[in-house]
Parts: C-alpha cells; sequence; structure tokens
C-alpha cells in the first residue's frame, strides 16, 4: 500500500482558502485510510471543522480509489454531483501523490491543495498499523523489511501523521 | 390487525436477480455506498462490515422470499413489485421501525429527517431501463455481481474449479522437485 | 377505473380512490397536513379543499375524504379556494404558533399576518397519530379525549401507558412535530403522552435498540425466530457478515 504522511497542518491548511471558496473536502478510502489520513471519519471530522470555522463546504466526497482516474472522472459526470464540481472552486484532497495527480488531471478548473507527501510503499497489519517498507528513491531512505514508523518518520521530515482533525475516534480496521 | 402474524407467502412471481458479493474480492472501499447515495437522493441502504475488523463484507437487502419487513409492516408500505424486489413506498410508512427490528439481516434505516423507512429498491430505474443496480456497476474490484441465483452458482463453480487447477499444478510441481 | 377532470387535465383512477389521489396522480400540488398515504382519509386540517362540479353545481369540498364519480370537474386552484385555504391556514397558526412546518405551510398559502388570537397549542388535532396508533400499530395505546375546545390527544387518564409499544409511529406522522420521543438511556420517553418504556439492551454490543414492550410483542404474536431479538440490528449485520465471509471465501 502507498504510505503517505500530511505536509500540513490544520491551520496551514487554512491559510491556502479564502472566505468565498465553495470547498469540496475529498478523500480516497482506500490506503490513506490505513495510513489514517483519510477515509469517511477524517472526511467527516475536517470538513465539520471547517464548516464551524465559517468555510463553505458544499461537498463531502469518498472515493474508493482515487487513483482509478474512471472513478474520479465519474464523479464529474455523474448527474447528481456533476454541478457541485461546476460550482466548487477548490478541493481539498486527502489521498497520495497518485491520486492527487489524477485528480488534477480530472478537476482542471479547481484548485486542488497539495495536502499529502507519498513517502512509498508499506505494509499494513494490524499490530503494528501502517509502516513503510520501500521508499520511494528520493526520501534518501534504504528499503527494509521491518519497515519504518510512520510516526518517527513524520518527526524526522518535518510532516504530520493524520488525520488533519481529530474527529471522533476513527474505528480501527 | 396489528403486527400480522407471519404467514402470508410473497414467494410468487418471477425468479428474482439479486445483488451477490464475491468477499475475497471486496476492498471495503466504500464504493458501493457512494453510488447508492448518488443512485437514493444521498441516502444509502447498503453497508460494508468489518468482520474481525480486518474483513470487509458488503451488506445490502437480500430481498428475502418470505421477507420479514414486508409481513410485518403494519402500514403495508412494504411491497413487492413485479420484477420481485421488496420496496418501501415512501409516503405509506408510518414509522414503526418494525422491519428494522425484525430484519435477520439489520438491513433496513430509518430516516428521521425524511420519516420513512429506507431500503434498496434494487435500484428500480437502473433495473427498468436494463442496467445493473448502482452499486454493483460501481464496484471497481467487480465483487458484486447482478445475476440470478444459477447464474452466480454456476460462475462460483468455475471460479472455484479453476482455484483447485491452479492449487493442484502448484503442488505437483512441488512433489515432482521432490522426488528428483 | 373512473374518468374524471382535474384542474383541464383528464385522468383514469380506480374506483373508490379519492380526488386527492387522483391529482396527485397528475402531479398536481394540493397542500395537506393530516392526510398519510398509509392511513384512512380523515378530513381534519381542511387544507385540501377543491371545487367540485357535478352536474353544474359547484361544492367545495376536502379532496382527501372525496372518492372520484364518473363526469366530476375537479378544480383545485381558484381564488375562492386560496382565499379558503389561507383563511384556515391562518386558523392553524393562530391554535399552533410555535410550530415550524405549520407557519412555513401557511406563508407558503400566503398568510401574512395572524388576526386571530393564539392558543399556544403544539397540536392541530388531525388526528394521523391516533390513526396510526389504533389501525395500524392495533394498540389503542392514545386517542382523542374530552370535547370542544378541550379536546386533545393523549393516553387513557393521561397517565402512563400500559399498551404503548413505544415504536414512535405517533411522532412520524406528526405533520407539526409536537410528539417528540427522547432515548435516555435505558428509558424511551414520551413525554406529551407521560410515557415512559424499558428500552432492551442489545445481547452482544449492549447499546439500546428497541422498547422491551415492543419486542416482547413481537415474540408473542408473531414468528419472528427469538434469538434474532435480542441483537441489535448492526449486531446482526455484523454476525451474518462474519457467516457470509466463512461460508463464501
Amino acid at each position: 500500500m502507498v504510505v503517505s504522511l500530511l505536509k500540513l497542518t490544520y491551520n496551514e491548511l487554512v491559510e491556502q482558502l479564502n472566505d468565498d471558496d465553495r470547498i469540496v473536502v475529498w478523500t480516497c478510502n482506500d490506503c490513506v485510510r490505513y495510513c489514517g489520513l483519510g477515509g469517511r471519519d477524517p472526511l467527516d471530522a475536517l470538513a465539520d471543522r471547517l464548516e464551524a470555522d465559517g468555510y463553505n463546504v458544499i461537498h463531502r466526497e469518498l472515493c474508493g480509489i482515487s487513483c482509478n482516474r474512471g472513478l474520479v472522472r465519474n464523479r464529474q459526470t455523474h448527474p447528481a454531483t456533476k454541478p457541485i464540481y461546476q460550482d466548487a472552486t477548490v478541493i481539498i484532497p486527502l489521498v497520495c501523490r497518485e491520486g492527487l495527480e489524477t485528480l488534477a488531471f480530472v478537476f482542471k478548473k479547481q484548485r486542488i491543495i497539495d495536502t499529502v507527501e507519498t513517502l512509498g510503499l508499506g505494509v499494513y497489519s494490524e499490530e503494528t498499523g501502517m509502516r513503510l517498507n520501500v521508499p520511494l528513491e528520493e526520501t534518501g531512505l534504504e528499503p527494509s523489511i521491518d519497515g519504518y514508523d510512520l510516526a518517527e518518520l513524520a518527526e524526522q521530515r518535518g510532516l504530520h501523521t493524520g488525520p488533519f482533525v481529530a474527529g471522533q475516534k476513527a474505528k480501527a480496521k | 390487525m396489528l403486527l400480522r402474524p407471519l404467514e402470508r407467502s410473497s414467494n410468487e412471481g418471477p425468479e428474482l436477480k439479486r445483488v451477490y458479493l464475491v468477499p475475497n474480492r471486496c476492498l471495503g472501499c466504500e464504493e458501493c455506498i457512494e453510488a447508492c447515495k448518488r443512485e437514493h437522493d444521498w441516502v444509502a441502504c447498503n453497508y460494508i462490515e468489518w468482520v474481525n475488523r480486518i474483513y470487509p463484507v458488503q451488506m445490502v437487502c437480500n430481498h428475502c422470499a418470505e421477507a420479514p419487513c414486508e409481513l410485518i409492516c403494519p402500514a403495508g408500505a412494504i411491497h413487492r413489485t413485479e420484477t420481485g424486489a421488496v420496496v418501501v413506498e415512501d409516503d405509506k410508512c408510518i414509522g414503526c421501525t418494525l422491519c428494522n427490528i425484525v430484519c435477520p439481516f439489520g438491513i433496513p434505516k430509518f430516516s428521521e429527517e425524511d420519516r420513512h423507512a429506507i431500503k434498496c429498491d434494487q435500484c428500480a430505474e437502473r433495473v427498468a431501463a436494463g442496467k445493473e443496480p448502482a452499486c454493483v456497476e460501481a464496484c471497481p474490484m467487480k465483487a458484486l455481481t447482478f445475476a440470478e441465483v444459477e447464474d452466480y452458482e454456476a460462475e462460483r463453480r468455475e471460479r472455484t474449479a479453476r482455484r483447485i487447477l491452479e492449487v493442484g499444478t502448484c503442488l505437483r510441481r512441488f512433489v515432482a522437485k521432490k522426488e528428483s | 377505473m373512473i374518468r374524471i377532470e382535474i384542474d383541464g387535465n383528464a385522468v383514469e383512477v380506480a374506483e373508490g380512490s379519492t380526488v386527492l389521489e387522483a391529482a396527485r396522480k397528475l402531479g398536481i400540488d394540493i397542500p395537506t397536513l393530516c392526510h398519510h398515504a398509509g392511513l384512512t382519509p380523515y378530513g381534519a386540517c381542511r387544507l385540501c379543499v377543491v371545487e367540485v362540479e357535478q352536474r353544474g353545481r359547484k361544492r367545495i369540498e376536502s379532496s382527501c375524504t372525496r372518492p372520484v364519480e364518473p363526469d366530476m370537474v375537479v378544480r383545485t386552484d381558484t381564488d375562492d379556494l386560496r382565499e379558503y385555504r389561507r383563511t384556515t391556514a391562518e386558523l392553524l397558526v393562530a391554535q399552533c404558533p410555535d410550530s415550524k412546518p405549520i407557519r412555513e405551510l401557511a406563508e407558503r398559502l400566503g398568510v401574512q399576518n395572524v388576526r386571530f388570537e393564539g392558543r399556544g397549542m403544539e397540536c392541530i388535532l388531525c388526528g394521523l397519530c391516533t390513526r396510526a396508533c389504533q389501525q395500524k400499530i392495533g394498540t389503542p395505546a392514545i386517542s382523542f379525549i374530552h370535547r370542544g375546545v378541550d379536546r386533545k390527544v393523549a393516553t387513557p387518564f393521561e397517565i402512563q401507558s400500559d399498551v404503548c409499544i413505544g415504536c414512535g409511529a405517533c411522532a412520524r406522522v406528526c405533520p407539526t412535530g409536537c410528539i417528540a420521543i427522547e432515548d435516555m438511556g435505558n428509558k424511551r420517553v414520551l413525554r406529551v403522552f407521560n410515557t415512559e418504556l424499558e428500552l432492551q439492551a442489545c445481547s452482544e454490543c449492549g447499546a439500546y435498540f428497541a422498547p422491551q414492550r415492543m419486542i416482547d410483542r413481537l415474540k408473542t404474536e408473531t414468528e419472528v425466530t427469538e434469538g434474532l431479538l435480542t441483537r441489535c440490528p448492526a449486531c446482526r449485520r455484523q454476525a451474518i457478515g462474519a457467516v457470509l465471509r466463512q461460508a463464501m471465501r
């Protein structure tokens, strides 16, 4: 699975938003869910917080696999969601870099906030949670069978583990 | 009068196509739920259950032969359509939540906002137009199939046969190595 | 099948259906408060009035209780009817000034100011709750009591009901939203009816999911498998999911 960490904190995210933005909060529900950044609960928590802070969240989108261009495009063309995406000005994606590129490819008119840094591939287990095993070259880390702990990585590299906004406790999955 | 005893049979009509799940293929991505929401005005009537917290199982109404929800509904708001699906008539529902309580699978929901029960209608409009239900079409892993029992069973037999074949060849290779 | 004309559109409906049903079939919106498709018509709110012309005579009648007859000509939106509905809505607002759905409907019908003195009730005595409870659930837990201005919906003697199963149908059909159901811990409270019911806890997760009395009643009067009723719907889904997972690898 793809291992990702957050680049921004909530406050840094909010700095990139304007008051008149019509925001879609988007999450992938696959790898990022196991990393603790995305999925239904973090999505709702972030959207609730933004709404509480007075931002105009027009839609919460959960896309099963956001690096699948067909599924992303489906949102753009489906009669139920088409008007929403024509109206939206900003998408806050909780997806890995692959998903971000897919989103940027499909939604050309909207501003897509880059929130996530992808570090490589990892393995999820129930005991240890997500661990990074095959880092990307640019990270300068060696591949490791035991894997790197995400919290340590985040500290070393100035990143943050998810979720953006701690809402109700995310179900351990 | 009240809570009608479960005796009335509603088991007639054409063989019903149902949504079947191949659990091994399911990622738990909830794309089916999102598709259901888009189709049904942002209220989903299917679920992803996490068995042992790691195995996702998609659950949706089975449109039972003698559906307890249909039999229990005191207002007669739940009925079987010509295609064999068990559906709720929204405006007849009085909101007693009995369907929710008697469903052996725990599927019908109650919407406090719309004040009526919500359950799978097998995407009546889509199926009438010759399409598959929204959840089946949306599944990126093709874990859901919309078929009659026989067709699904045939497909499953074939799948299992293929697996047996795979395992068989593996074993043979292993044994051959040892002997040499 | 009977053919009638509504607002210049011909429509064919089954014998015995009402004018309101015929109008809804045509997509004509007639405002109603006391009508529910699952319950017998009652004609309490008088907002659904229409003008029925038959054999050259015109009458104003409530469409929810008026069965269709051959050669009926119905008008649903004349000046007279609008005036009639406006006055009725005004009276309803006067009856329960705090009810949001009523005020919204009145606004839609063109009520600007209410000339009548308020009674400060929350109920419009439409009888939907009593009909749902008596006809459908089959429990005479609530009914109208008293006469005239004192008329209201309550349990017998206005004390804790011993037959209410706590299903909440009364609250869900209520057009004014004046019946509140609160689940507090292991108690379900219907404050308007002075009734408290014990809720049953799920044998697995411990969540309270249904009133004890409803479960008891289902056990005695239907053939629902008994083990089923001890688990909450969410736990049932979990259990079935586990079985499916095992069986359908």
